[in-house]
């Protein structure tokens, strides 16, 4: 495939995210995510409560009404396996000298830097989220705390370069351009303007996400094209669609439409992250790519930032293994995996039988 | 810098060819506005007239519009001021009821009689009175009449023109509703704020909207001033009464960030 051929460059522009080169990115984001998730305990009082080891249910009754016992026992235990905490004989105590270390980073290091707005998120106001999320609430909506914290994150220059990345791997303006994308999970504008402009508009886009305050926001961006400001919606080959978070109904899109679908940092949100591959296989046309982007595991073991997606309402990560799977059983049987970030496959076949929502339970197993 | 501009006009009829000079602060309004909006106006005196030209970045002509305007006095009706509540304006802005021929005053600072401006103010217009310009923005019978401050190009026209149809299709008489005028005055006091982004702040006027917690992330990434006033919310019954209570500043700040507010979760409406 000639996305290999690009593969070069890639490699290139992700050395230029790192600046520790002694840690791989995805230790790095572990360490951003264990000091978002430490600072979070720290506010409702648990690392001093640690300062003492205690076990499991000592720390289900100090937070009080814990009805997810087994999201804190993951959250105890991702901990422990960054340091954070230290386990003995099953009980739990706090490793300040870790905790110091990951505070001295978020000072210096350009990846803590760059997910500040995290960070300082789980100082503000996140703990509650977290709170909320170990005392039972469900979120099939995205809460107001993780839909400000989008808006505000995915502006940033590391999101922008990773989704050019993936349009570079999907082709790049050779392969995309004149075509029909579906963009799913747009977010509120960003994307949609980054891939049009990739494309010097000339592409027909759908943005699709699933809330209709987020495809408000995303029909309201503007953006300036031919030297005029115009709002997304006003632009002649962009449409929208609402799609529906639990996947019980099909997209509002006909099979086999479109020429190429773009995921890029949803599918770990989604409970339903089989039903939604289906779906986007069901819309492609034959020889249509899909571009996807979330971050694949190593090891199917529960991390940081696995618990941090959790507590904030989202599913969970996958690795390279799971993925297959999923593309696989979609009908997906050609495709090619980058950097623990980045899959690219084609549907080759018109009618794929998976085309239909099955549900099954919520996949949080596998 | 010299612009050559070749243009229909509707009112003349036809097209019509000027070179108009810009300098000093109107050629860096002209400028910066191009930067952000990829088009600038440039406005040309055709006598009972005025023609507004859109130019993009190569200078070629996109769009234009034509206001007529009125020079000499017309004697005038017997015109009721009344008293409103009292809100804060940076423009000196009247607002008027055609059919009842009631005005209110919320900010005047000149000389020229508010009765003399209304007495033209039959239909939107640009008005020019003893060396002021007044600007007449019309809905439903309802009257907006705004003078010109330096720096403004008639560009903001069309948009004072747009926020107050919106505003009438919720409130059929502004003269009796405070908030709408304060709204409507905080545009008029910091019109380059405006996008067209703007949203469905009037239809929520009446409602209870609340900040949620979400708003803690916001601190330090937008204005406080608006901040305060999000955290502000929670003390009043309905967004009107926050509204009444706030700065120009702080209200055109909601106005601007209104429908990104509400898609985010930060500002609920009960
Ligand atoms: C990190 S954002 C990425 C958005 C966009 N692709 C971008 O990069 O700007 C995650 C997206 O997943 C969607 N999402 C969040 N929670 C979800 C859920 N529980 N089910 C389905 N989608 C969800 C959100 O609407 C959001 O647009
Ligand atoms: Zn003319």
């Amino acid at each position: 495939m000639a996305v290999i051929s690009t593969v070069g460059k890639i490699k290139g522009y992700l050395t230029a995210l790192r600046n520790v080169k002694t840690l791989r990115i995805s230790r790095l984001f572990r360490k951003v995510h264990a000091l978002a998730l430490s600072i979070g305990l720290d506010k409702i009082g648990v690392l001093d409560f640690l300062d003492e080891p205690r076990n499991l249910d000592d720390v289900a009754s100090f937070i009080g009404d814990v009805k997810r016992l087994d999201l804190l026992g993951e959250l105890m235990e991702a901990l422990a396996n960054e340091s954070v905490l230290v386990m003995q004989d099953g009980r739990y105590k706090v490793n300040r000298a870790e905790i110091d270390k990951l505070h001295a980073m978020r000072q210096s290091n350009m990846m803590f830097r760059s997910l500040e707005v995290l960070i300082s998120g789980f100082e503000k106001i996140l703990y509650e989220l977290m709170v909320d999320v170990l005392r039972g609430a469900e979120f099939d909506f995205v809460s107001p705390e993780v839909a400000t914290l989008f808006y505000i994150q995915n502006t940033s220059e590391v999101y922008n370069l990773a989704r050019e990345v993936l349009l570079e791997l999907g082709g790049g303006k050779s392969r995309l351009k004149g075509c029909s994308i579906l963009d799913v999970g747009c977010g509120f504008g960003i994307e949609p303007s980054i891939i049009l402009k990739f494309l010097d508009f000339d592409c027909r886009l759908i943005c699709a996400d699933f809330f209709t305050n987020v495809v408000d926001e995303c029909m309201h961006y503007t953006i300036e094209t031919d030297g005029q400001t115009k709002l997304l919606k006003d632009l002649e080959n962009v449409e929208f669609a609402v799609l529906d978070p639990l996947i019980r109904k099909p997209f509002p899109i006909p099979d086999n439409y479109v020429d190429a679908a773009f995921c890029f940092q949803v599918i770990h949100w989604n409970h339903y992250p089989q039903e939604l591959l289906n779906e986007i296989v069901r819309t492609l046309k034959s020889g249509g790519i899909l571009m996807l982007a979330t971050y694949m595991k190593r090891k199917e073991k529960v991390t940081v930032t696995d618990v941090l997606i959790k507590m904030m309402g989202g599913n969970r990560f996958y690795s390279e293994e799971e993925m297959k799977q999923f593309f696989e059983k979609a009908g997906l049987k050609k495709h090619t995996f980058f950097l623990s970030n980045f899959a690219v496959a084609i549907k080759t076949d018109a009618n794929p039988r998976t085309a239909i929502i099955r549900r099954t339970s919520k996949t949080e197993a596998t | 810098m010299k612009f050559k501009v070749s243009a229909d006009c509707q009112m003349c009829g036809g097209n019509v060819y000027h070179e108009v000079e810009l300098e000093g602060d109107s050629l860096s309004w002209f400028n910066e506005q191009l930067e952000v909006a990829g088009v600038a106006p440039i406005s040309i005196d055709h006598g009972n007239h005025v023609m507004v030209v859109y130019l993009d970045k190569r200078g070629c002509a996109r769009s234009s519009y034509t206001y007529p305007i009125v020079k000499e006095e017309i004697v005038s009706e017997r015109w009721t001021q009344i008293q409103g509540v009292p809100i804060q304006s940076e423009a000196d802005l009247i607002f008027a009821n055609w059919k009842e021929k009631k005005y209110c005053i919320l900010r005047w600072n000149i000389d020229t009689s508010p009765e003399a401006v209304l007495a033209h103010a039959e239909t939107a217009k640009v008005v020019s009175l003893e060396g002021h310009e007044f600007w007449v923005l019309a809905s439903g019978d309802n009257r907006m009449i705004v003078a010109k401050m330096v720096g403004w190009q008639r560009n903001l026209f069309q948009m004072m023109h747009e926020m107050l149809s919106q505003a009438t299709l919720v409130e059929p008489n502004i003269l009796v509703n405070p908030a709408v005028q304060a709204v409507l005055a905080s545009v008029a006091s910091n019109p380059f704020m405006y996008t067209s982004n703007s949203s469905s702040i009037f239809a929520d006027l009446k409602r209870k909207v609340r900040a949620t917690r979400a708003l803690m992330l916001l601190n330090g990434r937008v204005g406080s001033e608006l901040i305060t006033f999000l955290e502000c919310l929670e003390h009043y019954d309905t967004l009107e009464e926050c509204i009444l209570s706030a700065s120009a500043k702080q209200i055109a700040l909601l106005v601007k960030n209104y429908r990104s507010l509400r898609n985010m979760g930060v500002i609920i409406v009960m």
